[in-house]
């Protein structure tokens, strides 16, 4: 193939290239083609994977594999996050191309989460080579950190839902003689399809129930006992019984019943942690998982683990510092808004301290490191907030503790019947207990539960919410309290870029300004110098500093005044003021208020919720947002420890604080509250410690994603509530014997179904009269 | 009624070579990628490169 763009054809259609003609590094150098198509086609045929893997090099680096699990063969396996995966196809290309480079790698590509799943073996693949096959795909790899045993739990769960519905569906074809065939049946026959039905019934209840079981154990040595003890109480009484009438000779067993249960209850169950493992898939996938790698002032790049400290490490723009340091550069601009949530960013000059986790807003930086990993203050924030998660009172929501007590009550009444009828006539007290425990059964409670939980799931995901603790839907509907982080959440910090409005009718434009400003700024020691810093090709002459903050110089003639609004009797908002014969230009280095705050926060207090600012800013700026939103109580300056000492007040006061942040210090009062919001585009630290993520940058789709969690644990109680008010009714006739085992099943059944219609109520939209405003907010 | 003693064993094997062909099939990850599966039979055989 002719590949030289003199030819001035296409490599591959021949066409002759036009505007739109792009290149492709081939093996013997660069190849034109014609268009993006012609481009793909030729990626195809030969992918150019030896060739680009150099530029990967990071990807073979020794402790990004260490992140691999290693299986048994040796074989590690990996999950990248490919956001551009669409669709099969996707899937198709990328595994076809990875079979052409290694066919002994393993590709499982996970289209709904766009995750490719990678088996290799690290002695005949690189991980670079792979990963420059994805590339050269336009499919670009991050690496993420996926909790490898959900996958096994899935296909645990799968297994366990298969054996528990086919073999009920078995128990119940060999319990079918039993019911309709019963009287014409010889002894003998219904015996033996009764012992049948025991002996299947047996895998669901061993394997597939196992982990009522074990829950039950686990709320037990809590002493706590709850839903899981209920359930498998009820489970072991009928298996028991059952075996004991089977063993006395009667064909009135419920091996089929118990099976079915085990089924309904473990369907709820697997459908609610999917979609909890699914929230906690999308919240993994936001995190870039690769190790980061520090580059010395020498250029050489090593891991965090290799470095020491007064080593000389060169961060740039928009990166973010490795390990607190000092600074050795002359001067600098770096943002520590998540880190203390300060919202303009600080200029440092040359021997000021930087911390670790800030970010470089300044083009480059040199520092020599003082403190390293778990000496930094951001690890010492981390490991303050693993503390608190840890200290935080396990929840016992209503609906929890109602189905609590409503455990306990029946089987008080279970062992009182059993023990009646055993005076009154022991040869009946079996059946009764058995019918009452069928009636009692636990059914409706342990589906409608689970259903309701795993509709609201649903819900809130498709809004942008992700629920990322198991209880984090009731703990989002209790909350009364809010406490909000400044910058960041209410609003978007300053970037290091003034805001420039123009006034009166000179001829100044904001690129002037900004560059007489930047003029008149340069070299001088002034707080405000850093933010209005601008290369300027304009030189400044006889620059007098005013007192009360400002400057005056000569720049090509024209007298200039830069200053606080205060130098020029305006009111102080904050802004620097440029004033000059050709007119007057605004500064706006504030941080502004995210739009759809307001509305979010009225829709928050007609929810009840009370709002509070928790910063680590200023007063000033704290005092100036407050005003803005109406908001009368702040705190401001507030430390990651004074922030969780104030979540501690607040909830020895009564109230279910809901702790609304995105930054580093925001970390432990996150994991200290009562239920913790953070956003995707938050920290880290922030995003682990939280009990629910915000997908968008909307504090509107907060306001309704607690009033979904508000009705759904209310229709969990309702729930409830309909079959307390059922077992009322039942469990006294049940224990006085006047329903028989074939009723007790048909009440358990409409029950359940009654419950559950109530939970399908969920995903009926709440509010058709007022439109949600859901737009993403253009940041 | 005697065919029972033949038949129900013989369902009750059924069901246990049932329940070790799907465990089977989700240890070897064919329940994983559900997305691709209805494009398998258009594709060509590796062989075929």
């Amino acid at each position: 193939m002719d590949g030289s763009q003199a030819s001035g054809i296409c490599a591959h259609c021949g066409e002759p290239l036009g505007s739109a003609a792009l290149a492709i590094p081939g093996a013997h150098g660069l190849q034109w083609v014609c268009c993006a198509g012609c481009r793909a086609v030729m990626l195809f045929l030969e992918p150019t994977s030896e060739i680009d893997a150099q530029s990967f090099a990071d990807w073979d680096r020794p402790e990004l594999l260490a992140q691999a699990q290693t299986e048994a063969d040796g074989q590690r396996t990996l999950s990248l996050a490919i956001d551009a995966i669409h669709c099969p196809n996707c899937a198709w290309l990328i595994e076809r191309h990875l079979h052409a480079l290694a066919p002994s790698i393993g590709v499982n590509v996970d289209v709904p989460f766009r995750l490719l799943h990678l088996t290799f073996d690290p002695a005949r693949v690189r991980l670079s080579q792979v990963v420059a096959v994805l590339a050269g795909l336009h499919y670009p790899p991050r690496l993420v950190s996926l909790d490898a045993k959900q996958r096994q739990q899935h296909k645990r769960d799968l297994k366990a839902l298969f054996v528990a519905a086919f073999c009920a569906m078995q128990a119940m074809m060999f319990a079918e003689p039993l019911y309709w065939a019963a009287p014409d049946l010889p002894a003998a026959t219904a015996l033996f399809f009764a012992w049948i039905s025991a002996v299947i019934t047996l895998p669901v209840v061993a394997y597939a129930g196992g982990r009522f079981f074990r829950g039950a154990l686990l709320e037990l040595c809590m002493r706590r006992p709850a839903m899981d003890t209920l359930i498998s109480s009820a489970i072991s009484l009928a298996l028991i019984g059952s075996f004991v009438g089977l063993l006395q000779g009667s064909s009135l067993v419920y091996f089929d019943a118990i099976a079915m249960f085990v089924f309904v209850l473990l369907l709820g169950r697997v459908l609610e942690a999917r979609l909890l493992a699914g929230s906690r898939i999308e919240q993994a996938r936001l995190l870039n998982n690769a190790p980061a790698l520090a580059e010395l002032a020498s250029g050489e790049r090593l891991a965090l683990n290799e470095l020491i400290l007064g080593m000389q490490l060169r961060a740039f723009a928009g990166e973010t510092l490795l390990a607190d340091g000092v600074l050795l550069s002359e001067c600098a601009l770096v943002s520590e808004a998540l880190l203390d949530g300060e919202s303009t960013p600080c200029g440092k000059r040359a021997g000021d301290a930087v911390l670790a986790g800030s970010c470089v807003q300044s083009a480059e930086l040199i520092y020599t490191i003082t403190a390293l990993g778990s000496a930094t203050q951001l690890a010492q924030i981390a490991q303050l907030s693993r503390r608190a998660a840890a200290a935080r009172a396990p929840d016992a929501a209503r609906a929890a503790q109602m189905a609590m007590r409503f455990t306990l009550l029946v089987l008080v009444l279970a062992v009182l019947t059993s023990m009646a009828w055993w005076l009154i006539a022991p040869e009946r007290a079996l059946a009764v207990t058995l019918s009452v425990l069928t009636v009692a059964c636990p059914c409706a409670l342990g589906l409608a539960l689970p259903l309701t939980r795993a509709l609201a799931h649903a819900r809130l995901q498709s809004m942008g919410v992700l629920l990322l603790k198991p209880d984090a839907l009731a703990r989002l509907a209790e909350a009364d309290h809010a406490l909000l982080d400044k910058t960041g959440t209410l609003t978007t910090p300053h970037s290091g870029v003034p805001r420039i409005t123009l006034q009166g009718a000179g001829s100044l434009v904001a690129e002037q300004a900004r560059e007489i400003a930047g003029a008149l700024e340069h070299r001088q020691n002034h707080p405000l110098a850093h933010a209005l810093a601008h290369p300027s090709a304009l030189l400044a002459s006889t620059v007098e500093v005013l007192p009360g903050a400002g400057l005056r110089g000569l720049i090509g003639g024209e007298l200039w005044t830069l200053g606080r609004p205060a130098l020029f009797g305006l009111d102080d908002d904050g802004t620097v003021v440029l004033d000059g014969p050709r007119g007057r230009a605004l500064f706006d280095i504030n941080e502004s208020i995210k739009p759809g705050v307001e509305h979010a926060l009225s829709e928050m207090r007609s929810l009840g919720l009370d709002a509070e600012i928790l910063s680590g800013d200023s007063l000033e700026r704290v005092a100036r947002v407050g005003r803005q939103l109406g908001i009368s109580t702040y705190l401001a300056r507030q430390s990651p420890a004074q922030k969780r000492a104030h979540v501690q007040v607040c909830i020895e006061r009564g109230q279910r604080v809901l702790m609304l942040g995105d930054g580093i210090n925001d970390a432990v009062a996150l994991a200290q509250a009562h239920v913790g919001v953070s956003f995707a585009c938050g920290s880290a630290l922030a995003q682990t410690q939280a009990d629910v993520l915000l997908l968008k940058n909307d504090l509107n789709v907060l306001a309704s994603a607690i009033a979904l969690a508000r009705r759904s644990e209310a229709m969990a109680i309702a729930n409830l509530r309909w079959a307390q008010l059922y077992n009322l009714l039942a469990i006294p006739a049940a224990a006085l014997g006047l329903i028989g085992p074939g009723w007790a099943a048909l009440g358990m059944g409409l029950s359940s179904l009654l419950v559950t219609a109530n939970a399908c109520r969920l995903l009926r939209n709440p509010r058709k009269t007022r439109p949600q405003q859901t737009e993403t907010v253009p940041t | 009624m005697n065919i029972m003693l033949v038949l129900i064993p013989i369902s009750l094997l059924l069901v246990a070579l049932a329940v070790w062909a799907f465990f089977w099939a989700v240890d070897h990850d064919q329940f994983e990628a559900l997305d691709r599966a209805a494009l398998a039979p258009l594709l060509e055989d590796q062989s075929d490169d």
